[in-house]
């Protein structure tokens, strides 16, 4: 886990018109609380925890994402804690880079939205 | 005599005499290894065993580090004396004495150099059809032809047979067939070659009735071999291929340079190039761009579930490539299939063929190469075949390795000298560290386990007098005795192959990580937690406090688990199903590896007390690092420390010095020492992991149409797959794959990020929160969305734009990202700090390793 890296997810994709037509990729994300520090001292850091309500909306740069992650609900210890989520990253082991497995680029358009 | 004497050198040119690495870890640490500190232990430990010296012929390096060319006798011990004929026979193989028909031999030795044409209409119309039929029967290739004949009869299309024969010769691909036994025991190769019966189960080899009506000595089974040398030729026809192949040169100077200029702590381990023995081996063998290396990997599979149908099937795999083309399964190359129905009791005699000719490959031309046409140079060049690793699973690796079980009193698979204790009045040698209290076994009492000392890699100087002494036992007895305090049971196969050619052995055999962390691991934990584990009399489940996976618990967990699946990308593959229901009906590796490393330190935190669920997160923290692809020295330094703390403390905790608990110290958990120590060595496990083997494995079963002839259907698919892999690389616009592959209505932005569709078709008005933080960014008002974005690494990001309003669809709209330090909050940055802090002081305890 590198030092300033966070977990958000990606409300949707956008393109920006710049200078001389260059078009900048953005994406329009809500950012997550940093981690809860006593799980991830306690756990020797493998266990990442946050609020599942405390979001920030923000812009970033496309090539600023690293990956694609899972968020899991944190099963409580006892009823009065907060309701959170926790990390689970894919493995290099399985990796998709090496393996040549890629998601399907292909999927089926959906609902009523079209493309042009 | 009782002195045991090795005078091997160090294999490691810069190795210091002495063990005095220790106290320097600035210096190349991670290939110092205190080898003669290592002899010398391992060798006091062999004596007290009772091991007669054994000297070892130490003409030079090469010569001291194979086995097999120190020429011990003929064994008295049947199955290793079998071993030993086939060994000899690969040993002094040639091209011409191989089972390769003329044409093949020709081309093998003055390869064609004129490109491939296949530009007339009618042959490429027959080789488009033909391998767009490759995953359907030959009648429908046959269905086509004859309609595109009908409709245009002056098409001079290509009968299936005849395409069929047009891409072996062009390929110049073709198989090897061995006669074996109908029960799958051995072939009838080597020492067996004239045999009418199998030795094993005296089932006759040829079909009794056609004998003797017709005199013909028809084989009532085959195995399929596809040698190596025509596939490798076909790898440099194109310039493209050629290029390919370039990788490894480059990476490995990349590397070296790198290395050299780097601490070791800050150099990256990202393939294998990087372990310290490929290094090492490059530089003694003066390893060039025109050699090839190859690995080996044999799997057993299942082809039909609940169906007896133990097929094994071997592949090559070509180092040389990039990581990300070289596991795609067009660049992966069929090596064996044999038959069932049995496991083989003698799988060296499968084995036999392709090693036979990959030794005639590395003897040819005195050892200089084979030659290639090289479309890249636009000349013959001369091609050494390297081999660097030889993986399979559990069960084929005592195969080719030629090792035991792990219950002998020295147990390590990495042959280090870590000594197991054993239960009074058992022989089964558990691998405890620590000494039990109380204890009456003489033989075991020796002091606890140094965690702090760098446990010893594999070594060719041990591993051969071990080996030597296996093979000279006189009797049965002795052998059995033999083969249980070495965990050697006969010689290995590859160690026929050209000793200057060979990563030595056992250094080309590693740790499986798919096995060990996910099987094996998983299983001791699972069972540890549900209290299934043995309960000697004297011992008592009730304090077994760590047992809390029972009944209810066990129940509501196991539903926790499987209600994760929507949360799990689909990228993530195949989500853990419900323990409590599934795990041991084939619960996968990948399966474990989410549920007890992903899912695993926030479901077991509710469960488990706490110390055991922290020392559980020791293990994560180590096992998370070193399934990375690519890895830091500092990582591997961390890894080992967490893994060795975890190991520790897990026998404090549970096993608690108890000679009734010995049996909870499984060899898994002493195997995880070597996890991080072996990333240094052979670069990170994962490219090396049987995992992607086992991939490209199982698509062959997955090709066979025909179930009347399971086995003689999968050699042709492994043959057809072979030609067509070839043909492939001989002619890139056969390769639909070669072309861009982009989606309509996408877009490319750079950096090999994609967008996808969905996307608006106008311009949408934002409104409210989106729309000011969008405007104060830009000062825009409407946008068009897009919905999904394909990272480089493979993996596509959706969003709440794409995923809204779609039904049972696994969220994949969560990502990683990097932030700037302007929008990092102060308190993530102190926590950064703070945590770095906390890291260095815990290393220091490890820093002598790497």
């Amino acid at each position: 886990m590198g030092n300033g890296n966070r977990f958000a997810e990606v409300q949707f994709y956008f393109l920006i018109e710049g200078h001389n037509e260059n078009l900048s990729a953005h994406a329009l994300v809500s950012v997550y609380d940093p981690p809860d520090q006593d799980l991830l001292e306690d756990s020797y850091h493998v266990l990442h925890a946050f609020s599942r309500h405390n979001s920030i909306l923000q812009v970033i740069d496309i090539p600023s994402i690293i990956s694609v992650v899972s968020l899991q609900p944190l099963p409580k210890v006892t009823n009065g804690e907060e309701d959170r989520l926790f990390v689970v990253e894919k493995s290099g082991m399985d990796d998709t880079e090496l393996t040549g497995y890629v998601d399907r680029l292909d999927e089926v358009r959906e609902g009523n939205r079209s493309e042009s | 005599m009782k002195e045991f004497l090795l005078q091997c050198g160090s294999e490691d040119e810069d190795a210091p005499a002495n063990g005095s690495v220790y106290t320097n870890p600035d210096s190349d640490g991670e290939e110092i290894e205190a080898i003669a500190t290592a002899i010398q232990t391992r060798a006091s430990l062999l004596e007290r065993l009772d091991v007669a010296p054994m000297p070892l012929q130490s003409d030079d390096l090469e010569e001291s580090g194979h086995a097999a060319t120190a020429v011990p006798p003929i064994s008295r011990i049947e199955n290793v004396a079998i071993s030993q004929k086939l060994i000899h026979e690969i040993q002094s193989a040639t091209l011409d004495k191989d089972k390769l028909d003329a044409d093949m031999l020709e081309r093998l030795r003055n390869p064609p150099t004129e490109p491939v044409d296949i530009s007339h209409p009618d042959t490429r119309l027959s080789l488009d059809l033909f391998m767009a039929c490759s995953n359907a029967s030959e009648s429908t290739y046959t269905a086509v032809r004859d309609s595109v004949m009908r409709r245009f009869p002056d098409v001079g299309m290509l009968s299936y047979y005849s395409s069929k024969k047009l891409i072996s010769n062009i390929s110049g691909v073709d198989s090897i067939v061995d006669d074996m036994c109908i029960n799958s025991c051995m072939a009838f190769v080597g020492p067996w070659a004239e045999l009418q019966a199998c030795p094993e189960c005296s089932e006759p080899r040829y079909d009794i009735e056609k004998l003797a009506h017709s005199g013909k000595e028809v084989p009532r089974q085959q195995a399929c071999t596809i040698p190596l040398g025509p596939q490798l030729q076909a790898l440099r026809r194109t310039h493209k291929g050629a290029t390919a192949l370039l990788y490894r040169d480059r990476k490995l100077k990349e590397t070296i340079e790198n290395f050299a200029s780097l601490p070791v702590g800050d150099r990256i381990y990202d393939d294998i190039f990087c372990g310290s023995d490929f290094r090492q081996f490059a530089e003694k063998v003066g390893l060039t761009q025109n050699d090839i290396t190859v690995s080996f990997s044999l799997d057993g599979a299942q082809l039909y579930q609940n169906k007896k149908s133990d097929t094994w099937i071997a592949i090559w795999m070509v180092n040389d490539y990039d990581p990300t083309t070289r596991y795609k399964l067009k660049h992966v190359l069929p090596a064996i299939v044999i038959p069932g129905p049995n496991k083989p009791k003698n799988l060296d005699s499968f084995l036999f063929r392709s090693f036979y000719h990959l030794s005639a490959l590395q003897r040819e031309n005195d050892g200089t190469g084979i030659r290639m046409w090289d479309a890249a140079q636009e000349a013959i060049v001369l091609s050494r075949i390297a081999f660097i690793f030889g993986t399979a699973d559990a069960l084929g690796l005592t195969e080719l390795d030629g090792r035991v079980g792990h219950h002998g009193a020295l147990g390590c698979r990495m042959g280090c000298d870590m000594k197991g204790r054993h239960k009074p009045r058992s022989g089964h040698y558990c691998a405890a560290h620590l000494c039990p209290n109380d204890y009456s076994v003489e033989d075991c009492k020796h002091p606890d386990y140094d965690f702090q000392k760098k446990p010893t890699g594999p070594s060719p100087e041990i591993y051969t007098a071990n080996l030597t002494k296996v093979v000279t036992s006189l009797d049965q007895g002795d052998y059995e005795y033999n083969r249980k305090i070495t965990g050697i049971g006969k010689p290995s196969i590859l160690s026929g192959l050209h000793p200057g050619l060979l990563l030595s052995i056992p250094k080309c055999f590693t740790v499986d990580l798919m096995h060990l962390l996910f099987l094996n691991l998983g299983d001791l934990l699972i069972s540890l937690w549900r209290g299934q584990l043995r309960c000697d009399p004297t011992d008592s489940k009730e304090n077994w406090d760590w047992a809390v996976l029972k009944d209810d618990v066990w129940t509501t967990h196991g539903r926790l688990v499987a209600e994760a699946t929507p949360y799990f990308p689909s990228s993530f593959h195949r989500p853990p199903r419900n323990p409590a229901e599934k795990i041991s009906s084939g619960y996968k590796a990948t399966e474990f590896n989410l549920y007890i490393f992903g899912l695993g330190p926030a479901f077991f935190r509710t469960v488990l007390p706490k110390k055991y669920w922290k020392n559980f997160c020791k293990l994560v923290h180590g096992v998370r690092i070193i399934i990375q692809r690519s890895i830091t020295g500092h990582q591997i330094r961390e890894a080992h420390s967490y893994l060795t703390q975890f190991v520790e403390e897990f026998e404090h905790i549970y096993y608690q010095r108890r000679v009734d608990r010995l049996h909870f110290c499984r060899p898994s958990l002493h195997t995880l020492l070597h996890t991080a120590p072996e990333c240094s060595r052979t670069g990170p496990g994962t490219y090396v992991s049987q995992f992607r083997m086992e991939r490209a494995i199982g698509d062959f079963g997955r090709d066979i149409r025909q179930p009347s002839n399971i086995f003689g259907n999968l050699c042709q698919i492994a043959l057809r797959r072979a030609q067509i892999n070839a043909l492939k690389t001989m002619c890139p616009e056969l390769d639909p794959d070669s072309r861009s592959t982009l989606p309509k209505h996408s877009y490319e932005c750079g950096s090999n990020f994609v967008l996808l569709q969905p996307r608006d078709r106008y311009r949408t008005k934002l409104t409210g929160e989106t729309l000011n933080i969008i405007d104060d960014k830009f000062d825009i008002s409407r946008v068009r969305r897009w919905g999904r974005l394909r990272l480089p690494n493979g993996q596509v990001a959706r969003s709440l734009f794409s995923e809204s309003g779609r039904a049972n669809t696994r969220v994949s709209r969560n990502v990683k990202a990097s932030f700037c330090l302007s929008v990092c909050p102060i308190s993530s940055l102190t926590f950064c700090i703070r945590s770095n802090w906390a890291m260095e002081i815990d290393l220091q305890k490890f820093s002598f390793i790497f």
